[in-house]
């Protein structure tokens, strides 16, 4: 089972307005992809789509040769984990009790948390860093520590892919270079992921490929230099940017085009 | 103590079901005849003065059975809104529910069939709760939005209670007023086994559809969106619950009246003891609010001013200072 996340043809339109159309892009297992483009360019409609949260009218999200949206919650569930954007935590939960939320994909509605379960808690906290303050109340954690929190329930699913939603979007540049690091290490393990950022040197420097949105359509997808030219950037985002190298790719937007 | 209790929730549980013992013990000893515990016993098992044994048979152990049940309802469904709605301010009233059914009640003692039969009054309430979660859910089905059911359940609730004054206001005669007035201060009191034959399939069947909520109530803790994410079936899950609480809310307050703070009081009493997880709430919630509304029914029968206490307001009496505690001293955490 080692089917990529395939996106075909994805269309969707909200209250009489078209906000993606004709999206289309592969996730293999075992990459970052980051998805890119300007604000209201369509990227959270895109992984919400892929999700199911939002219907697509045309197109299809499939895993293989399962067609997500038609796949059974649970198991849709275990296949692709999700970060949501500014991800609520509505009450105050103990950051343990709360990346134990990544496992109810696993469990049937009657079923209590078992040895297997408790071994992909512990892991994906250390793995985020935050075993050492497990029992604290997420409400009383830093930003940083709770968006570590957060990446840990998502970890904990045992997904196939992730989905990520601006995980680093209100974090310091030092959480920013942890979590992206982590994505990596997933990534890097086989797991596949989607990550939506605006900062385009990280995404230039973490991600295997880019795919950029704009004007609910993918201008251009594949490796960050086939896609970060500066005929893309003028187009999408209406920026000029410096580059130079530093043992690293760098790119820094310069100036707004006129 | 409430080391022992805190983070256990099994052990909370135990002590809340012993508790729950001694105030049903206590519930069948009190009254205008005072028994000791092995007289009460006694008298249940049949034994010993016949008189005795059909105030206890007749009057005090289904009112015992009542009460818990209705307890146990309004803990429950308001440990599971709380969950479903992420606001620790949430009952079973905001839903409309109750005011509906209240409504439903005062609309036959208007009529004059509450004094054709006794299930009249509680009947009628159930039909209100039932018309109450109709128009609940055709409103509400449009969007899953949380935000969507709150307001349609209060304009609910707001509609039924301007019916009741309504009601009262074109009250035939000062009796039939009172009546209202009295039945909307909730009462266990007289409830005979017909009362629990009546309500108790409705409050079980509310029961019935809530049950293995939990999960689904723990992954909305992440908001809707990372539940959806997690497998659960989010439209499902908001309408057990609603249905759940109307069908089980609306019959505990056709046989009860209507009575406050149990649903919004107890969650909160647990959360002190085994944190915020809305699925771990669920179960000591109901046996929480079972003890609480028994041992309210015992002070109802405290011989204070001219006529009884009511049930509704000694709830409130005790809810009230309650809720304001506990709501300061948790606030931080909330934060």
């Amino acid at each position: 089972m080692n089917s990529p996340l395939e996106i075909k043809g994805l269309g969707v339109t909200l209250g009489g307005n078209q906000i993606l159309s004709d999206v289309s892009f592969t996730l293999p297992r075992g990459e970052i992809i980051g998805l890119i483009g300007p604000n209201g360019a369509g990227k959270s409609t895109a992984i919400k789509s892929i999700l199911g949260l939002l219907a697509s009218e045309a197109g299809a999200a499939r895993i293989g040769e399962n067609d997500i949206s038609k796949m059974d919650p649970r198991i849709r569930a275990k296949s692709l984990a999700y970060v949501p954007q500014g991800a609520p935590v509505h009450w105050p939960l103990t950051a343990e009790r709360t990346v134990a939320l990544g496992r109810v994909p696993h469990l049937t509605p009657w079923q209590a948390l078992g040895a297997k379960d408790d071994a992909a808690i512990r892991q994906a906290m250390e793995k985020t860093d935050c075993w050492s303050f497990r029992d604290r109340l997420v409400t009383t954690l830093s930003g940083g520590e709770r968006a570590r929190v957060l990446l840990a329930r998502t970890l904990a699913v045992g997904a196939e892919f992730i989905l990520a939603d601006e995980p680093i979007a209100a974090l310091d540049p030092m959480h920013q270079l942890q979590v992206m690091d982590i994505l990596k290490a997933e990534a890097a393990s086989g797991t596949g992921v989607l990550v939506v950022m605006h900062d385009l040197g990280l995404a230039m420097r973490t991600c295997d490929k880019l795919v950029l949105l704009h004007q609910r359509k993918v201008l251009a997808a594949g490796t960050p230099n086939d896609v970060l030219t500066d005929a893309n950037l003028k187009l999408a985002f209406g920026i000029e940017v410096s580059r130079w190298q530093d043992g690293v790719n760098f790119l820094v937007p310069r100036s707004v085009v006129e | 103590m409430t080391a022992i209790l805190r983070n256990r929730p099994w052990t909370l549980n135990a002590f809340l079901l012993a508790l729950l013992l001694v105030a049903a013990l206590m519930s069948g000893m009190f009254g205008q005849v005072t028994l000791s515990p092995s007289e009460f016993i006694a008298a249940l098992m049949g034994d010993g003065n016949e008189g005795l044994s059909i105030i206890v048979r007749e009057l005090r152990f289904p009112r015992i059975l009542i009460g818990m049940l209705a307890g146990a309802t309004l803990g429950y469904t308001g440990a599971a809104l709380q969950g479903l709605l992420r606001n620790p301010l949430a009952d079973p009233g905001v839903i409309g529910v109750s005011a509906s059914a209240g409504l439903g009640a005062v609309v036959a003692i208007y009529l004059g069939i509450s004094t054709l039969s006794a299930f009249a009054i509680p009947l009628m309430a159930m039909a209100g709760a039932l018309v109450a979660t109709l128009i609940l859910m055709t409103l509400a089905s449009r969007d899953s939005s949380v935000l969507t059911l709150i307001l349609a359940g209060i304009g609910i609730s707001s509609l039924a209670t301007a019916g009741i004054s309504l009601v009262m206001n074109f009250a035939a005669s000062p009796m039939s007023l009172q009546d209202m007035v009295l039945w909307m201060l909730g009462s266990l009191e007289n409830r005979t086994y017909g009362d629990l034959m009546l309500a108790g399939p409705f409050i079980l069947l509310g029961w019935a559809v809530m049950i293995g909520v939990g999960q689904g109530l723990n992954a909305l803790s992440l908001g809707s969106d990372t539940a959806h994410s997690l497998g659960i079936n989010i439209k499902h899950l908001r309408w057990r619950v609603v249905l759940g609480t109307a069908l089980s809310v609306g019959a505990t307050v056709s046989v009860c009246g209507a009575v406050g703070f149990v649903g919004l009081v107890v969650p909160h009493i647990v959360r002190a003891f085994i944190g915020y997880e809305p699925r771990a709430l669920l179960l000591p919630s109901a046996i929480a609010g079972a003890v609480l509304l028994t041992f309210a029914d015992i002070l109802t029968r405290l011989p204070i001013g001219h006529g009884q206490l009511r049930l509704g307001v000694v709830m409130a009496i005790i809810g009230a200072p309650l809720f304001i505690h506990i709501i300061f001293k948790t606030r931080e955490s909330m934060r």
